[in-house]
């Protein structure tokens, strides 16, 4: 092995030592409770507070930003599928069932995709109204959730 | 030029490793890699960057620093390109902040790859 690969090499394995250090603590803070989500970030409502919001308010419209394939294969009950690409059809369907009042919740697959709060953040501009959410986490946290309901 | 490209990297670098949740939430988002790969490249390439971004500065392990700091452009480069051919609308997360992906990012990745030549070779990757 020449000079240069063996550097590589040691390169590689310091940048291992902090990066476990950083995976470690990453978890003792999530086993200890200190990054459990307690409040949702700005814009987002978390699952547990959608689900009490839903039962108080059967009106909630729920709005599937995911691609056409996932909402086909399985959506929220009542969902309206809005992908960002497919604004028009979607946000027709919307407004036929859509009030001021009526709150909003919009979801993406997970924490991982942004469709949600984009889609949300436009329905806020269009619709003038500020009780338009994004799901945080998304279908994922929805659906590993959801067995324990 | 080396010490440009160390203290660039550096900087890069700490910047992602302050958060190393919302990279790897960066990097799932380009849809490259599953979730539990993205998890592990958010934690270790911001150590990457600073560990060979300190050699090139220090001037130990050069030879090595600019293989790797070479891979880091390429790979950047690579997954900022194929996000912007596929049309996806996601943060870049190339230095922490939020950042679309657009054709100046792709430019500029490309141009961090050139500037990496340039400077190796200017070096002579670290070679004496």
């Amino acid at each position: 092995m020449t000079r240069g690969w063996r550097e590589v090499g040691w390169i590689l394995v310091l940048a291992a030592l902090p990066a476990t250090a950083s995976v470690g603590l990453e978890r003792w803070r999530a086993a200890s409770g200190r990054d459990a989500p307690a409040v949702a970030e700005e814009g987002y409502i978390l699952v547990d507070a959608a689900r009490r919001l839903a039962a108080q308010r059967p009106d909630l419209l729920w709005v599937d930003a995911r691609a056409e394939t996932d909402f086909m294969e399985d959506h929220i009950e009542g969902a309206v599928h809005l992908p960002l690409s497919a604004w028009d059809a979607g946000f027709a369907e919307l407004l036929a069932r859509w009030s001021p009042d009526v709150p909003v919740v919009v979801y993406c697959d997970s924490q991982a995709c942004a469709a949600s709060e984009k889609v949300a953040e436009r329905l806020r501009a269009e619709l003038g109204v500020d009780n338009v959410w994004a799901l945080q986490g998304g279908w994922k946290t929805w659906r590993e959730t959801e067995a324990e309901q | 030029m080396r010490l440009l490209v160390g203290a660039g990297l550096v900087g890069a670098g700490c910047l992602k490793a302050r958060d190393p949740a919302a990279f790897s939430l960066a990097i799932e988002r380009y849809r490259l890699v599953g979730e539990t790969l993205a998890y592990a490249a958010g934690h270790y390439l911001p150590w990457v960057e600073i560990v060979a971004g300190g050699a090139l500065v220090s001037g130990r392990g050069r030879r090595g620093a600019w293989r790797v700091a070479l891979m880091l452009a390429v790979v950047f480069l690579g997954a900022v390109a194929s996000a912007w051919a596929r049309g996806l609308d996601i943060d870049c997360g190339c230095f922490g902040a939020g950042q679309a992906i657009d054709g100046w990012t792709v430019a500029r990745n490309g141009a961090l790859l050139g500037l990496v030549l340039v400077g190796g070779w200017l070096d002579r990757w670290g070679a004496k």
